[in-house]
């Protein structure tokens, strides 16, 4: 038999080569599954099979497949990072000029470094970007990039303390000219339409575009080594970084980052193993290159409306898929160190972000059959389905378990199971359905062994991660939480699934991380009263049916009977913290910190420590306040505003009306919008700002009363006790 | 008891407490030329906290400026005007004559006020109010250094436009996905349709609870 010969690298690869590595994947995958579904038909069989241990069975084979792929990834990741470590041919990294980082960028490799931010903590977002200006200027190379914050945010507070913060972030790097802010007027289409919005605008300005997230971190030399990349790969469309989770501070936070880190590099070479060139891009920590993003990568809208139909919300997929479509190959960039994003803080805002994804995800099945998509890309796309459909599957495969022993227990015959169908199996029937069991469980936990067992052949990064003891300590803590977790995210998955068969759509919320991260405890009781009572009510089902049911099930029971407490202490700021001390849950990035990710620490704690309380009262709506009332402020919001030439007559009366309100009422007297539409007109901001200062006290509302005494040299006498 | 400076957090370097003291009540009405001094009063208080947030910050100076343009507004005050309308008319031509001594005239601008908002933030940029605190909205010949400062501090917020057309291409979905757009949409738009395929699936879930739990 022809064997066709490892690649020497990516740039070498033929078609032969790319097909022995699918095959690889896809035969190991089936040799998990095939023997798996017929012992289970088997076992089936040998009881009476029918139509509903049919459906059993499908149901079985499909959630099977889905953890037999995810496990051969980690083997064969395994097994390539075992056989070829950092010289593996299929590795993008290899193709890094020697020199790397050091070399200079080309004259042309003009990059813009983009973060749409929509509503996020706007100190966060600008102590995050610093810290990354300042790690590109630390590399050498910061004059080949410029910095766009693209702010969809909807908040007029939050609005305002952006543009500041950007002309102080500007001003402080000495960066004009280098960091750019634009706000849109109208969200079209959401993220996608910002960074579409961009790329018309801009785009053509740079050869590169490195997509950040309002929560990405980035070393320099990570996004200098990117640009290098897509130099020396000129087919190269995307190149995707795996961001590591990172700055988790509740438990929930820090299971996801240990998590994500220690078994992440072996699913990451797995994935990279049978993708290849045909990559997937998760929105952001990645570079792409701007012209053929501009040509191919325009969303069109679906069939019909939202939730299933019209614009599309999970853009990355498509996006990767069209640039295949355009014959541009997408890249993961695994093992590049440095880059970083953070996790949603406890389980509920988990659940929330997910909600988002999945209605983006399950539109993706308008696209499965698109013409001129690559197999691989169908695949991404399916997948990304199958992970939240495989959420009420799952259910439905427990629902039918217990329907099954109920039709057997109802009957009241004892079960006498014929002898095994198949060859060379002369199990009986409880050892046979105790292999599968097994087995399924050793195939869940093959990618953690796997993971550890990669993760020895590097003592700096085994001590990194706390030694043995405190490494098999970790994994039970995470395996337990995570089991745990799974059954609450199986319900939520199941209920945001039919919400979108329901056609109700989602809103888009902006994701909170950190202490204001926390669960509270109304929220968690609202959130998880349904789930604990599904749990209590199974529970009593399974045990009066067949107590060994509800043993069976115990794992499922547990998590959703658990769901409340387990919810609210995982999103606790002090547990982490105090995990954390006892160097419990620890990943590398934090016994030994990059430099950037140090340098956000720092600026972290040096505004907590500079952090002035807003004034009480004037709080809520002190963005308004300070463009309004501050000359500088007011300065920087109407430098940032487009003038329009005409605008018709009736609509100055309705701003003369609201500009009246807001000063003589006060700015509760005005909803959200028509703050914002006032933000948005300069006339207003022009003539609201000198009618602010020029009126008398009695001419104003008492809150701006309040807002301008803070101005004040000498406040108001105290009251004499001696007057009345 | 001096309050100290209250800068928008997001501009200033310090940190400095904030005056949380409650307002007053309502004093009754004072005869008409007490009432007139203390609206010269308010004014005072208002210019100096007009000057103070462009800050202004020079204790000496900011008193003796205050004064100088108030005692302006007493001259030129017009009728039916207040004299906190009339002490922020003469203190803002002040501050704006300062400017464009400092960076050149804006009327000319095809939008005067935001051309002045620009030289405005540009004063920040520069920070000239504490780089220069005795040469800020003084009326003094403006130190060439200052001027410099404040034209080389304009900035936009983002480079020149380089349009491109970024059109979405068609996908063609397939003709399993065309067939079920198309049905999809013909369902939705026929609501008898609906209400009865509704009524079948529902017929369909209790038919099969029923023979799921069927012994």
């Amino acid at each position: 038999m022809k064997t066709t010969p490892e690649p020497r690298s990516i740039h070498t690869l033929g078609r032969g080569q790319v097909r022995r590595l699918r095959f690889t994947v896809a035969a190991i995958t089936a040799a998990w599954v095939l023997p798996a579904s017929t012992l289970m038909f088997d076992l089936h069989w040998r009881v009476g099979f029918d139509v509903w241990k049919g459906l059993h069975l499908a149901l079985f084979t499909t959630l099977f497949s889905l953890v037999a792929f995810g496990s051969t990834q980690a083997l064969v990741g395994y097994w390539r990072r075992r056989r070829y470590g950092p010289a593996d041919p299929v590795r993008l990294l290899n193709t890094l000029p020697v020199g790397g980082t050091e070399r200079p960028l080309p004259a042309g490799a003009s990059t813009a470094l983009v973060m749409p931010i929509c509503n996020e903590d706007p100190e966060r977002v600008f102590l995050g970007l610093r810290a990354i200006y300042e790690s590109l200027a630390a590399a050498g190379q910061v004059e080949h990039f410029e910095f766009f914050i693209l702010s969809d945010s909807p908040d007029p507070n939050r609005w305002v303390e952006e543009e500041a913060l950007w002309v102080r972030l500007t001003k402080e790097l000495n960066a004009r000219g280098r960091i750019f802010y634009r706000k849109r007027r109208v969200n079209t289409n959401k993220k996608a339409g910002n960074l579409a919005d961009f790329c018309r605008r801009w785009g053509s300005r740079h050869r590169y575009m490195v997509v950040l997230d309002a929560d990405s971190i980035m070393a320099g030399s990570s996004i200098v080594s990117l640009v290098h990349l897509m130099e020396a790969n000129p087919r190269a469309g995307i190149i995707q970084t795996i961001p590591r989770l990172v700055r988790g501070e509740t438990l929930f936070a820090r299971l996801q980052q240990f998590a994500s880190r220690l078994y992440g590099p072996v699913f990451a070479a797995g994935l990279n193993s049978w993708q290849l060139g045909h990559g997937n891009y998760w929105g952001h920590n990645a570079i792409i290159r701007t012209a053929p993003f501009i040509e191919h990568c325009s969303l069109p809208d679906l069939p019909g409306n939202e939730p299933f139909g019209g614009r599309i919300l999970s853009h990355d997929y498509v996006e990767a898929a069209l640039m295949r479509r355009g014959g541009w190959a997408v890249w993961l960039a695994t093992d590049l160190p440095g880059s970083y994003e953070e996790g949603p803080a406890n389980l509920i805002d988990y659940a929330k972000r997910d909600r988002r994804w999945l209605q983006g995800n399950l539109q993706h099945a308008w696209l499965l059959a698109a013409r001129g998509l690559p197999g691989a890309n169908r695949l991404h796309l399916l997948l990304g389905i199958m992970a939240y459909l495989a959420s009420p599957l799952w259910l439905a495969f427990l629902v039918l378990s217990t329907v099954i022993v109920y039709r057997q227990t109802a009957t009241g015959l004892s079960v006498i199971p014929r002898p095994s169908g198949l060859p060379f199996v002369e199990l009986g029937f409880g050892a046979q359905g105790l292999l599968l069991f097994v087995g399924t469980l050793g195939l869940l936990f093959l990618p953690k062994l796997l993971a550890l067992l990669d993760l020895r052949r590097d003592p700096a990064q085994w001590r990194a991660f706390g030694g043995g003891a405190r490494l098999a300590g970790n994994i039970v803590l995470e395996t337990l939480a995570f089991t745990l977790f799974a059954p609450v995210l199986m319900l939520f998955h199941t209920k945001f699934v039919l919400n979108v068969f329901a056609g109700h759509s989602v809103q888009w919320v902006t994701q909170r991380r950190g202490v204001d991260g926390e669960p509270e405890w109304r929220e968690v009781i609202l959130t998880h009263l349904g789930h604990t009572a599904l749990g209590a009510a199974w529970l009593v089902l399974a045990w009066w049916i067949q107590p060994a049911l509800a043993l069976w099930l115990s794992p499922v029971l547990a998590g959703l009977l658990l769901s409340m407490p387990a919810s609210l202490l995982s999103g606790k700021v002090d547990l982490g913290h105090r995990i954390r001390a006892r160097g419990w849950l620890t990943v590398p990035e934090e016994s030994s910190p990059p430099a950037v990710l140090a340098r956000v620490d720092t600026l972290l704690a040096d505004r907590s420590a500079a952090h002035i309380p807003q004034p009480p009262g004037l709080a809520e709506n002190y963005g308004l306040l300070q463009a309004v009332l501050d000359p500088y402020v007011n300065a920087v919001h109407l430098s940032l505003l487009r003038t329009k030439k005409t605008a018709p007559a009736n609509l100055d009366a309705r701003f003369a009306l609201l500009r009246e309100r807001l000063l003589h009422e006060g700015p509760d007297v005005l909803n959200t919008t028509e703050k914002v539409s006032l933000l948005q007109h300069a006339d207003s901001l022009v003539t609201l700002h000198r009618e602010l200062w020029s009126r008398t006290e009695a001419q104003l509302a008492p809150w701006w009363r309040l807002a301008i005494r803070q101005y004040n040299v000498i406040p108001p006498p105290r009251r004499s006790p001696l007057r009345s | 008891m001096i309050s100290p400076a209250s800068n928008p957090p997001f501009l200033i370097r310090s940190p400095a407490s904030r005056p949380s003291t409650p307002m007053p009540p309502p004093h009754p009405a004072p005869a008409p030329s007490e009432a007139e001094a203390d609206a010269w009063e308010e004014a005072f208080v208002r210019v100096e906290s007009y000057l103070r947030a462009h800050r202004l910050e020079r204790r000496a100076r900011l008193t003796r400026l205050t004064d100088q343009l108030i005692t302006q507004a007493r001259r030129e005050r017009r009728p039916l005007e207040t004299p906190v309308a009339a002490g922020l008319r003469i203190a803002d031509h002040h501050v704006g004559t300062w400017i464009e001594r400092a960076v050149g005239s804006a009327s000319e601008a095809q939008h005067p006020e935001l051309a002045r908002s620009r030289a405005r933030l540009a004063l920040e940029i520069a920070d000239v109010p504490e780089r220069w605190p005795e040469d800020f909205l003084g009326t003094e010949p403006i130190p060439p250094e200052l001027c410099a400062a404040v034209r080389s501090a304009y900035f936009a917020a983002g480079p020149e436009l380089r349009f491109s057309n970024m059109a979405p291409r068609p996908i063609d979905l397939g003709p399993v996905a065309n067939l079920a757009g198309q049905t999809w949409d013909g369902v939705r738009n026929r609501p008898r349709l609906r209400r009865l395929l509704l009524t079948l699936a529902l017929a369909a879930a209790a038919l099969l609870a029923w023979q799921l739990l069927r012994p």
